[in-house]
């Protein structure tokens, strides 16, 4: 890892850091503003959770009523998942695959910087940006449930727990980035292959939750290994789920700097 | 050393297209080399594979004695490099590319001052983003970046890209003080009036293939001089000569001349020459 492009590129990507750093704040601050106070409204919030608990696979909804079922949403919110997975990306589509497209790789490779440095710098950016959105959420909720007047309500252990588990899975896109942005040979394409690769992602999870009993198809993508409403229950194994993560994160990323020793132009 | 840069049978292919064709050249210590070609003849593909960016389907190239696709990286350090198609951080500022390269290079920079002071550069256009430059001014810090740690060898790749005459003149005194220093100078380029002044010998390159090798003298010693000759009766004559000087003076005193001129041979004459006898 290069020290000096390491703080170059989050000083390159600090804008869209910090915007995808405020997506799960704002989302768990509107969970806090959209906390149901009085119990008529807890209980038509229930009815409306038990029609999806017949739909989805059941492990996946809490009880909604509670703080500690409300305040999940912040964990498992889509725009969530969203702004993890490209904290980690954005960084990664810039270097090496972007500076490739743009002609910017020649000079950086043109100085005493290995090919595998560079990639192994680029992923440190990424994972930065990764890690900081992952613990996004959990701000959100404390600043939400403040503002909801249920702070002491909240599982904060839990939720440490599912951030832990988030930032795991925000590592997994970071390095599948990496991968894509190593055999990519401009900024565009490196996007379209990690779009594509998300929304299978994305795909096998619904189809492991929408296909009862199949819960296999969801631990076949990554986000089947994270599970915060089980954490939250305290049925789930977070950490062994993000040990998992981790390790398959490890295993494509030492790919990504084996492709990028061995590629033919830089 | 007195080999600054070898090549041996080099060859590069891009897909069914051969770039560089069996490709033998060898650049000495301290030398301004100019290496000259037409468009897509394989300039920039050999210098990309000399710095290592490309892997070569054969043969080497070795840079101050050491093959680039085996050498450690910390060799570089002793390398400049200027990219013919120069692409910057557009987000950065002038001064925050320096220092990151400065950071790379692991370097004090000592030249960096001097090479802004020759081509007066702003100093507060240092403090702006890249992407408000002027062409000339993203060309100029691309040869701070090249220049600014002192590197015993420089590849400079069509260097003068949108430089105006004062800049180029900049840029001559640059090469002029890195040669004097012991620095060797690998230059590609398509303004040839530049390589003439600069370079010791030039090397000319086209579909791949390396056409001739040589001191810029020899190779215009090898071409015909334009000779007018202004004779008494106030007629022009204009005739192209080769050989021997005694032989031409001989013919010229059996003119009647009241005046001659003997125009030297400019290079983009012997590069056409070079480029369209192999062609033909």
């Amino acid at each position: 890892m290069n020290l000096p492009l390491l703080w170059f590129s989050i000083r390159r990507h600090r804008i869209a850091t910090s915007l995808l750093f405020l997506v799960p704040v704002i989302v768990g601050v509107f969970t806090g503003v959209f906390f149901p106070e009085n119990q008529k409204d807890r209980e038509m919030l229930g009815q409306v959770a038990k029609i999806f608990k017949k739909a989805l696979d059941e492990e996946m909804i809490l009880d909604v009523v509670t703080p500690a079922g409300f305040f999940n949403v912040a964990f498992q919110h889509p725009l969530t998942f969203l702004a993890v997975i490209f904290a980690g990306a954005v960084p990664l589509m810039a270097l090496p695959s972007g500076d490739r497209g743009r002609g910017t790789l020649d000079i950086l490779l043109a100085t005493p910087l290995s090919r595998g440095r560079l990639v192994a710098t680029a992923f440190a950016a990424g994972a930065f940006g990764a890690i900081l959105v992952a613990w996004a959420p959990l701000l959100g909720v404390a600043l939400g449930a403040r503002f909801a007047g249920v702070a002491d309500s909240v599982p904060i252990d839990a939720f440490v727990k599912t951030s832990v588990n988030l930032t795991a899975l925000g590592l997994w896109f970071t390095a599948l980035s990496a991968w894509v942005s190593v055999v990519s040979e401009d900024g565009p394409t490196a996007m379209r292959r990690l779009g594509s690769c998300i929304f299978i992602a994305f795909a096998l999870q619904v189809a492991g939750q929408l296909w009862k009993g199949n819960t296999w198809i969801r631990s076949m993508g990554p986000i089947g290994w994270y599970r915060p409403a089980l954490v939250t229950a305290g049925k789930g194994t977070p950490l062994l789920d993000a040990a998992v993560l981790f390790a398959v994160s490890i295993a494509m990323l030492g790919v990504a700097l084996m492709l990028a020793r061995r590629r033919r132009r830089a | 050393m007195t080999t600054a840069l070898s090549i041996e049978s080099l060859t590069v292919r891009h897909g069914a297209t051969t770039a560089v064709d069996d490709l033998n050249l060898e650049v000495r210590v301290g030398e301004v080399f100019g290496f000259l070609g037409p468009n897509g003849a394989g300039k920039s593909t050999t210098i990309r594979t000399l710095l290592g960016l490309i892997r070569p389907d054969a043969g080497t190239a070795r840079i101050l004695g050491v093959d680039m696709q085996a050498a450690e990286p910390s060799l570089r350090r002793r390398v400049g490099f200027l990219p013919g198609d120069l692409a910057l951080f557009a987000h950065a500022t002038g001064r925050e590319t320096l220092e990151l390269f400065a950071a790379l290079y692991g370097t004090d920079c000592p030249d960096r001052d001097a090479v802004f002071a020759r081509f007066r550069f702003p100093a507060s256009a240092l403090d702006r983003p890249v992407k408000g430059y002027s062409t000339g001014m993203r060309q100029t810090l691309g040869i701070a970046l090249a220049f600014q740690h002192r590197p015993e060898l420089l590849v400079l790749d069509e260097p003068t890209t949108g430089l105006d005459p004062l800049a180029r003149d900049a840029f001559l005194g640059l090469v002029a003080d890195a040669r004097a220093r012991g620095a060797t100078v690998f230059l590609s380029s398509h303004v040839l009036d530049e390589v003439d002044r600069l370079a010791d010998r030039i090397a000319v390159i086209a579909q791949g293939k390396l056409r001739v090798v040589d001191t810029v003298e020899r190779l215009r010693a090898s071409l015909p001089r334009r000779v007018t000759v202004r004779r008494k009766d106030g007629t022009d004559l204009v005739f192209d000569a080769m050989g021997p000087v005694s032989a031409l003076l001989d013919r010229i005193r059996g003119l009647d001349p009241e005046d001659v001129e003997i125009a030297p041979v400019p290079l983009d004459a012997i590069f056409q020459s070079v480029v369209q006898r192999r062609d033909a």
